[in-house]
């Protein structure tokens, strides 16, 4: 059973469609990268799914239950990081997760333990007796992730959760991630910098204009939405006769030259391939490397995405 | 120098006009102001033009609320603009972009004000087709109306720019506003005042009568209305004068405050102190330290309400040594008022009257302070960007809204208690007069109903806003008119309709009726039941008042955009994760 399902999924606001008949299958464990440009329809998702707004159609299910009918029992597995938030004014961090702690009626025996934890998960046990309004933007971005952990919820819905952090600070965001998957929990991230989604979510989907476009592993994406392979090869001498080599040879198109260095795009088997860099080395060329580049999220992205919102 | 200004004021006003709230405002007192003409012809069905005597009279009375409805927005409303107006750029961020422009702090202290001001011509020519009736009815001249006109414009000048120097002084709009309104009441009031109170005190007869009513623009319009000026003593001169003087004074200060390089937001940074001993070392350093900001909190308890707790850390006792001593200082102040006030008990009806007017200052002065604890607890909430937050946990609307009524009148307590430690020295007098226990002990539950009630209206009226501004506003405004408009229109309507004077039993309309009227000196049996059953009447309403503030918030908690469901009977009745 999915762990996030959303069916049919329509927001409007006013006539302006937001979200037109999403449909999602999100599989518990995953971390899920939700991509799209602003205003593309991922905050209202996030919010439908996190009970605080209501779609004009469609159903959204959390471990199966009804994200509109039992939005009690979905606060109690969820956890929400919104993409701007504030702090409390007078509140010490420990003080500040103690408050959500009991907001989330988690017992005072338990709660000790539980805020040390999770201060220790987000490595910030040398700041819990500061105070929260004294903390750096990349501070607070933590002090919300703790504070959304607190109740240690089954499924993290991060909105933007790495926006505006330094680049440390974005992959010690990653890393903790990554622990929080190892624990099983689903994770449905997103954000606009595609790098840091690329080698982090098991599942993308790309949304536009309330569309979703693309969806499932981004490579799997990548190799479906392209017809040929694109390769590249770098020789440490030879350019000249590893040019003609591949002039020559059937199937390889595009080639494009930059110094020692070659790109270029083929159908051809990969016995075939295997073929080319056999004949390249008999023929003296000196290679340095031969493979397929794999492709990045943002060649995805570019590729599904129109532009404008 | 004249293309930034240009563009300042271009942006100031466009503004104004996008938005529709004061169209709206407009339109409410050019109704209000046709409203009461054409009622008084109804209720004066006999009225004819030709009677010049009549028409005078009607003249003379819309002129009243005329120039009363201008003078209102130029002490009410400008301020609120003005104190708000160079905050709101520090808060956005973008005082430092402008600065950074060819904007420099006069251009842009003069776009500010041409902006405010303008919206207060605004105000003054979309109703000048009621003004226009003045002089069709034949009852006021020129010379009033232009001295009307000229002794608000005045005061709009002089608030505007009180307002923007403590904009410019402030960072966040409260204290900013808070402190906006006090200036502007002493700029009005106190030179008066203080005038009157020596030709009353000194005896040193009429010849200053003018003088003090030239510098209170309240009396001033009541007199140019009367009879035309004001006795001919001083005015305009010592009206230009004054008003002058703290319109340049403002400017120049906020001019200064711009100038300066901006400072960012002070942050308490210091640690929690574990250490007991150090702990009562600092005790005894600092006496005035009721819980020591700096002491480890326990956790919240199973039973405690989370959102009490959270209120109570940013309390008065946990908002460091300022707010402490000044809480003393107030306690010293009352103890002396109090002493003070004993010195006048030498009868037995001398000490209930000083005892009960005693009591009322102190209540007038905590129902003023109230509603700034209880009218942005709500707001905070989205300003600070915690809504969200909030919502999604296992929270309902009723743990908020009680949370945050009972984590207000925990902060109140404090101040209540510096106010009411004055009434100590009146010991002595109860000994004297032991019937004056009684007048001390009902005024003293009248001023705990009229407490309870305001914050309950204030709690009511705030749980509607998201902007803490016009939250504080509106529950000044509400307060005010449950409290004392809407009780005295009801009791003048009476009075009216019925050609008779209404009786003891309308002091149940308010419970601040009871404390201001002389009913109660007449007949003490009466007062004495006057108190306890308007508690227990207005505790009653305060408590239906905080179950309407809950279903109000629900609302807004449950079905923030529009076509949400009504939340499930499970969040109402709150489990537990246990």
């Amino acid at each position: 059973m999915a762990m996030i399902e959303t069916i049919n999924l329509t927001k409007n606001y006013n006539k302006f469609e937001a979200l037109k008949g999403l449909n999602l299958s999100i599989e518990k464990g995953d971390i899920f990268g939700f991509i799209g440009p602003n205003g593309a329809g991922k905050t209202t998702t996030i919010r439908i799914l996190s009970t605080l707004l209501q779609p004009t159609m469609g159903k959204a299910l959390i471990d199966g239950v009804d994200v509109m009918r039992n939005p009690y029992e979905i606060k109690k597995i969820i956890g929400y990081m919104p993409d701007s938030f504030g702090v409390y004014d007078g509140m010490r961090l420990r003080e500040y997760l103690d408050f959500f702690g009991a907001a989330y009626k988690i017992p005072t025996k338990k709660r000790k333990a539980i805020i040390d934890d999770v201060l220790t998960l987000t490595d910030m046990t040398s700041r819990a007796d500061d105070y929260v309004s004294a903390f750096s933007r990349g501070m607070k971005q933590r002090c919300c992730l703790a504070k959304t952990l607190i109740h240690d919820p089954q499924v993290l819905l991060l909105d933007e959760p790495a926006s505006g952090l330094d680049p440390r600070a974005r992959i010690e965001i990653k890393e903790l991630l990554k622990a929080l998957q190892e624990m099983g929990k689903t994770i449905l991230i997103s954000s606009h910098i595609l790098s840091e989604l690329g080698d982090m979510c098991t599942k993308i989907g790309i949304i536009e204009r309330g569309e979703l476009l693309a969806f499932g592993n981004h490579r799997e994406i990548l190799k479906n939405m392209r017809q040929s392979k694109e390769i590249r090869l770098e020789v440490l001498d030879g350019a000249d006769k590893a040019a003609d080599i591949l002039a020559e040879q059937p199937g390889v198109e595009n080639v494009e030259r930059s110094g020692n260095e070659f790109h270029l795009e083929t159908a051809i088997s990969n016995e075939d391939l295997s073929g080319i860099l056999v004949k390249l080395v008999q023929n003296g060329v000196r290679v340095l490397s031969f493979g397929e580049e794999e492709g990045t999220l943002e060649d995805v992205f570019l590729h599904v995405t129109k532009g404008g919102v | 120098m004249l293309t930034p200004a240009v563009a300042i004021i271009k942006r100031e006003l466009l503004s104004t006009l996008r938005n529709p709230r004061y169209f709206r405002a407009v339109a409410a007192l050019l109704f209000v102001l046709l409203s009461l003409l054409t009622g008084y012809f109804i209720q004066n069905p006999t009225l004819h033009l030709d009677d010049a005597r009549a028409m005078r009279e009607l003249s003379t009375g819309l002129f009243l609320v005329y120039a009363y409805a201008l003078y209102g927005i130029a002490a009410l409303l400008l301020p609120v603009i003005a104190s708000n107006a160079i905050c709101s750029e520090k808060q956005q961020e973008q005082l430092d972009l402008l600065r950074m422009t060819y904007i420099s702090p006069p251009v842009f202290l003069f776009a500010k004000a041409v902006n405010i001001l303008g919206l207060y011509f605004f105000f003054a020519i979309a109703t000048f087709p009621v003004a226009s009736l003045l002089f069709y009815f034949t009852g006021v001249d020129w010379m009033q109306y232009g001295q009307m006109l000229t002794l608000i414009s005045l005061v709009a000048l002089a608030n505007t720019l009180i307002g923007l120097f403590c904009s410019s002084f402030f960072y966040r709009t409260i204290p900013s506003a808070v402190t906006t309104f006090v200036l502007v009441f002493l700029a009005q009031w106190l030179p008066g005042g203080l005038t009157w109170w020596g030709v009353q005190m000194f005896g040193r007869g009429r010849e200053y009568d003018g003088l003090w009513i030239a510098l209170s623009p309240a009396w001033a319009i009541g007199r140019i209305a009367g009879s035309g000026f004001i006795d001919g003593y001083l005015f305009p001169g010592a009206l230009l004068l004054y008003f002058g003087g703290i319109t340049l004074g403002c400017a120049f200060l906020a001019h200064r405050v711009l100038n300066r390089p901006t400072k960012p937001m002070k942050v308490n940074q210091e640690k929690t102190i574990e250490d007991p001993a150090l702990l009562e070392a600092r005790r005894k350093q600092f006496p005035y330290y009721l819980i020591d900001p700096r002491r480890r909190r326990p956790l919240i308890g199973d039973h405690q309400d989370p959102v009490l707790a959270k209120e109570r850390y940013s309390s008065l006792a946990n908002r460091g040594t300022t707010s402490i001593r000044i809480l003393y200082s107030v306690a010293i102040l009352s103890v002396i008022l109090g002493a003070f006030g004993t010195a006048l008990t030498g009868t037995e009806r001398d000490a209930e009257r000083t005892i009960r007017l005693f009591v009322f200052v102190e209540t007038v002065l905590l129902l003023a302070l109230a509603p700034t604890f209880m009218a942005t607890t709500f707001s905070k909430e989205h300003e600070w960007g915690n809504w969200d937050s909030l919502r999604m946990t296992l929270l309902t609307p009723r743990d908020v809204v009680w949370g945050k009524f009972r984590g207000a009148l925990q902060s109140l307590a404090l101040p209540t208690l510096a106010l009411l430690i004055g009434t100590l020295p009146f010991i002595d007098s109860i000994i004297r007069f032991p019937s004056a226990f009684g007048t001390l002990a009902s005024s003293l539950v009248l001023c705990f109903t009229n407490l309870v009630y305001l914050c309950a209206l204030a709690i009511l009226t705030a749980t509607r806003f998201e902007r803490s501004l016009p939250a504080l506003m509106a529950t000044y405004a509400m307060s005010i008119l449950l409290l004392v408009i809407f009780p005295v229109l009801l009791m003048a309507f009476y009075s009216i309709a019925t050609n008779d004077s209404p009786d003891v039993a309308w002091l149940f309309l308010s419970p601040a009726l009871p404390m201001a009227s002389d009913a109660l000196d007449d007949s003490p049996h009466f007062g004495a039941g006057v108190a306890p059953i308007s508690a227990i009447v207005f505790t009653a309403l305060s408590l239906f008042l905080l179950k309407l503030a809950q279903q109000q918030y629900a609302k807004l908690w449950y079905a923030r955009e529009p076509q949400h469901a009504a939340p499930p009977r499970s969040m109402v009745a709150g489990e537990s994760l246990e």
